[in-house]
């Protein structure tokens, strides 16, 4: 060997070493580590043959270092070809063992065989069966790569990547005897050439489809979850709403009852772990680029084996997607349903649950993701359930309290969600309290703490329901008061009174006739719900009025009355929107109540 | 930005680099070129040397991205177009029932409305993520151009679109890499 190739021999064994040292320190998998290691090392070691070996620098028992090269020159191939197979199917270790062992057993004898025959490094492509096997390893590594780069689309950059590390390998192995030929050059031999350029080609697409590192989950008691909530081990859950509430519901129990658990976010990671609490959990976030801490939306790959890894890595783990729009808005439809495709592979093995948040999705994702085998469930907004609740204890001023209860919790109304109806049951309680005792009344008092009982029981109920109760709409038809068995009041209705013998003249001339006490209970019930009927019995008795037995009079001295009420408790609600509220309640009130004080209509009292 | 110039560069730099080896080398085996004969070196060695040329002067550009073609367009009214330039319009809002904009790292053209729709600017997406309306944060509103939701519902409404505060839109970010010179 002349003075330059010796001198290209030593550059490609001191990149090779670069290369070997850089994937160590990289790569997170621990079996693709090693597998490129033993890659890497064969690489160096037929370097380093052809650096010590016949006519190297220092002449050592050439005999023994061409043999030597010999030998790792052909467990380079099978080594490379193994390595792309683990990336492409990712298996435990143990499921690989017979793939090693078809490749390796058969490179392991050829080795054997070779250095038993004295055939040395330069010529160990002239033995025809090893050229044979080199030739089919790489082959294989090559139809396998371009399988994957036509035929998936999350590792189709990766195998772009690994045909080009095959075609090196090509030409830097079996054909570089022919090369050689051609060009007159015979300073380099064998797959020492390719050694580092080939590494850097394996090298980058396993770094950056590199999984994120994360704790094992120690094994725990797992305890039972929530009867309520029921979810099927081994089965992926997509969950409509329209922003995300009842997936990071279902994960936290999940996540409480001792599952291990992972939460693949697009908000902040910290923040979400500090709002649900969830200490035991690997929350990683998505953002736009890839960092030790992020994953990028685009770089499939790596939330493919980042997820892969977790569910095989734990026993029946949990996990939630709640970033499936951000993947979408920036992938094509068609590589995440495959990445959800391969992710249900692991976890129907390991008996986990895979939640996904649907919200921000089209109809069309929808239903191109439910194709897959995904269960759908339609969950309610939380928000309306509440306010539908409210709105049955309290009537218009449901709006007001929910308001107050906003501002108490410094949370939006739009972002209420199950785990915070015990703190707004509280807060709605005080209020009411608050408002019953402000009429000084006892008997309004005593209404008032009824409606509390029902109400906190109602929220309790709604906290409690069963995930197939509201996902099949029948939170729709629920009627809050039924639920504590209470009759629903109606409204008075309006009574006919026959005067005199129907006949066509008769009925033709028949006014309707309602008693006075009944309109205007109707008058307060419309505009104030429940609570109008308290606040009618309240003026009544505060003004000495009999009910029953009430004048026109009496209506305008009670109209006066409940309008000064509803301005001071107006006040008294302490939020600028619901106090003007109130206060155009009231004058409607007043307006209603002098309407019927101004008719001339005959009245009966009962 | 800087990151991606480095990387743009030396790949760029690294193609050069081969073509100038490889005609470099050829004068190791300059003797096989004679056999072809003058009128043959004159003409397809003359094309080759003019396409290497032409190959060469076209990865030396000023910077500019080596993907030529972008993956679609946005449009702007005419008001607009100093501040997408200048970078105070970096994100734009279209109705997720819309036609879906290219994902992170895609090319696009900035044009003006103006009838002809005429280029003004290459960029890239930065990112693109959904939100509802009345979920749009402030941040992102100014990076929009508007200083509230009520001044996006109307400028949308002008537009002919209607944003009511419960329709789900993409937000679409955007860096512009090239002014200019189409």
């Amino acid at each position: 060997m002349d003075g330059l190739a010796y001198f290209l021999v030593l550059v490609m064994f001191i990149a090779s070493l670069v290369v070997l040292l850089l994937g160590v320190i990289t790569l997170k998998t621990r079996g693709l580590r090693s597998v490129f290691a033993a890659l890497m090392t064969t690489f160096l070691i037929v370097n380093f043959c052809w650096l010590f070996g016949p006519g190297g620098f220092l002449g050592i028992d050439p005999s023994f270092y061409s043999l030597l090269g010999g030998s790792a020159t052909i467990l380079t191939f099978p080594l490379a070809t193994f390595l792309i197979l683990m990336f492409l199917h990712p298996r435990n270790l143990v499921k690989q063992i017979p793939t090693f062992s078809l490749l390796m057993i058969p490179a392991v004898v050829l080795g054997s065989w070779a250095s038993q025959i004295g055939v040395g490094a330069s010529q160990v492509y002239e033995i025809q069966y090893v050229y044979l096997f080199v030739i089919l390893c790489i082959c294989l590594g090559l139809v396998e790569s371009i399988w994957g780069w036509l035929g998936s689309r999350t590792v189709r950059n990766q195998c772009y990547l690994f045909i080009l590390a095959f075609l090196v390998l090509l030409a830097t192995g079996p054909l570089y005897d022919y090369e050689l030929e051609m060009l007159g050059f015979w300073g380099l031999r064998g797959a020492s050439l390719g050694a580092p350029i080939v590494g850097a080609f394996i090298l980058a697409p396993l770094v950056l489809a590199n999984p994120m590192p994360f704790v094992k989950t120690p094994y725990l008691t797992i305890s039972k979850s929530r009867p309520s909530y029921d979810l099927k081990p081994g089965r992926c859950y997509g969950i409509s709403e329209k922003r995300p509430k009842y997936c990071y519901t279902l994960f936290k129990d999940l996540s409480d009852s001792g599952y291990p658990t992972m939460v693949l976010t697009s908000s902040d990671p910290g923040r979400l772990r500090m709002d649900l609490g969830l200490s035991g959990s690997t929350v990683i976030g998505m953002t736009s680029r890839d960092t030790s801490k992020t994953l990028k939306a685009t770089n499939l790959g790596r939330v493919l084996f980042t997820l892969t890894e977790f569910a095989e890595k734990n026993r029946k783990p949990v996990m939630l997607v709640d970033c499936l729009h951000y993947m979408l808005s920036n992938n094509d439809t068609m590589d995440v349903a495959e990445l959800i495709q391969k992710l249900l592979e692991p976890i129907e093995r390991n008996e986990g649950v895979l939640i996904m948040s649907f919200s921000l999705m089209t109809k069309e994702e929808k239903e191109t993701l439910l194709g897959l085998g995904v269960l759908h469930l339609q969950m309610p907004p939380p928000e309306d359930v509440i306010s539908r609740i409210l709105a049955a204890y309290l009537g218009d001023l449901s709006e007001y309290l929910l308001k107050l209860s906003s501002r108490m919790m410094s949370k939006k109304a739009r972002d209420f969600t199950v785990e915070d109806i015990p703190e707004l049951s509280s807060i709605l309680a005080h209020s009411m309290r608050a408002l019953g005792q402000a009429t000084n009344e006892e008997a309004i008092l005593r209404n008032w703490e009824r409606q509390v009982i029902g109400l906190r029981q109602s929220l309790t109920s709604f906290q409690n329901a069963p995930i197939a109760f509201l996902s099949s709409d029948g939170w729709r038809d629920w009627d809050s008061l039924d639920w504590i068995k209470k009759p629903r009041r109606r409204r008075p209705k309006m009574r006919m009174v026959a005067g005199e013998a129907v006949t066509p003249k008769a009925l033709a001339t028949t006014h309707r006739k309602v008693s006075l006490h009944d309109e205007v209970s109707g008058v307060f019930v419309d505009s104030l719900g429940d609570f109008g009927s308290d606040l009618l019995k309240m003026e009544c008795a505060s003004l000495g009025i009999e009910f029953k037995t009430m004048t026109k009079e009496d209506v305008e001295m009670l109209a006066d009355s409940a309008a000064t009420t509803l301005f001071e408790m107006g006040g008294f609600v302490n939020v600028e929107s619901a106090n003007v509220s109130m206060k155009a309640t009231a004058e409607n009130l007043k307006k209603d109540l002098g309407r019927i004080f101004q008719e001339t209509v005959e009245w009966y009292p009962e | 930005m800087i990151k991606r110039k480095v990387v743009s560069w030396t790949v760029r730099g690294f193609i050069v680099f081969l073509i100038s080896g490889s005609v470099m080398a050829l004068f190791w085996y300059h003797e096989l070129l004679y056999r072809y004969g003058l009128l043959s070196l004159f003409v397809f060695g003359g094309l080759g040397i003019a396409a290497l040329i032409a190959t060469v002067s076209w990865l030396t550009r000023p910077y500019k991205s080596l993907r030529m073609r972008g993956k679609g367009s946005f449009y702007f009214p005419p008001e607009n177009l100093t501040k997408v330039l200048f970078g105070t319009i970096s994100m734009i809002s279209i109705p997720i029932d819309d036609e879906k904009p290219p994902g992170q790292g895609s090319l696009c053209l900035a044009r003006v409305d103006t009838g002809k729709r005429i280029p003004f600017a290459n960029f890239m997406i930065k990112d693109v993520n959904r939100a509802i309306v009345s979920d749009i944060e402030e941040e992102d509103l100014s990076r929009m151009g508007f200083s509230d939701i009520d001044e996006l519902q109307t400028k949308a409404q002008e537009s002919g679109l209607a944003l009511s505060g419960d329709v789900e839109v993409y937000l679409v970010e955007f860096e512009v890499l090239e002014k200019g010179r189409f």
